[in-house]
């Protein structure tokens, strides 16, 4: 998918050795997809979800809205 | 010495599959750290980095089409920065070489293939399907869904978590 555009990065991300960016993500079954910090699919998913989940995760740039207030059902902050 | 990773079945196999499928060569670009026998509060530990190096430049042995590029973060500060990786290592990033063969520019690319930690387990089946897909430009996606992928106008980051086992 990364080769059809540069503006896609994708990160194979192995999750025992990141521990704090697996629990930032709640990361509980794999994969897990994380798509701009804002979308999340779990599971092999279809193509037309994947896709759905990246349309959600550019629409908000493109609304102008702020990233930051955009809340993750899952971030739940710093542990401590 | 390091034992190898693969067993010589396994390498046999490998040879077998870059040899009839890698057309355009790959370049494998490593970040990593030196490891340290020393604790050292505060540093982050890399669980895998001692294993990175030899375990890409064993896989570089098998086809002439991979090449190997290995960053020492400790050695070239802000290379992590440079790549967008920061302390998520090892890192490896997939590159198509230039078909000119241009020499490698260093150049941070947009649009990359990168496994952060060491793909040695479960997902090794996925860096060999990649390095095929890279070197081949094969994408595993309908007509309409790369079309719609080609005019995206914002940066998409996709994070895939997996684990080895």
């Amino acid at each position: 998918m990364a080769q059809l555009n540069r503006r896609i990065t994708a990160d194979v991300i192995e999750a025992n050795e990141f521990p704090e960016l697996s629990q930032r993500f709640n990361v509980m079954g794999v994969p897990k997809t994380v798509i701009n910090a804002t979308q999340e699919l779990v599971g092999a998913q279809p193509e037309a979800r994947l896709l759905a989940a990246i349309r959600a995760a550019t629409a908000r740039i493109v609304g102008q809205e702020d990233p930051s207030a955009a809340t993750s059902p899952t971030d739940k902050g710093h542990p401590t | 010495m390091h034992m190898p990773f693969l067993s010589e079945a396994d390498q046999d196999q490998l040879c077998g599959i870059f040899a009839d499928q890698l057309d355009r060569s790959v370049r494998l670009r490593l970040l990593t750290q030196p490891s340290s026998k020393l604790y050292i509060p505060g540093q982050q530990l890399c669980a895998s980095c001692a294993e990175a190096e030899p375990f890409v430049r064993e896989l570089a042995t098998l086809s002439d089409k991979l090449e190997v590029v290995v960053h020492n973060v400790k050695e070239e500060p802000g290379v992590a920065e440079h790549h967008g990786v920061q302390e998520l290592l090892p890192a490896i990033l997939l590159e198509r070489v230039a078909h000119d063969g241009a020499g490698d520019t260093g150049a941070p690319i947009q649009g990359a293939v990168r496994f952060l930690g060491l793909p040695a387990g479960y997902e090794f089946s996925t860096l060999v399907a990649d390095l095929v897909d890279l070197s081949t430009g094969h994408v595993d996606l309908s007509a309409p869904a790369q079309a719609e992928l080609r005019e995206l106008a914002q940066d998409v980051h996709l994070q895939v978590f997996v684990t080895p086992t």
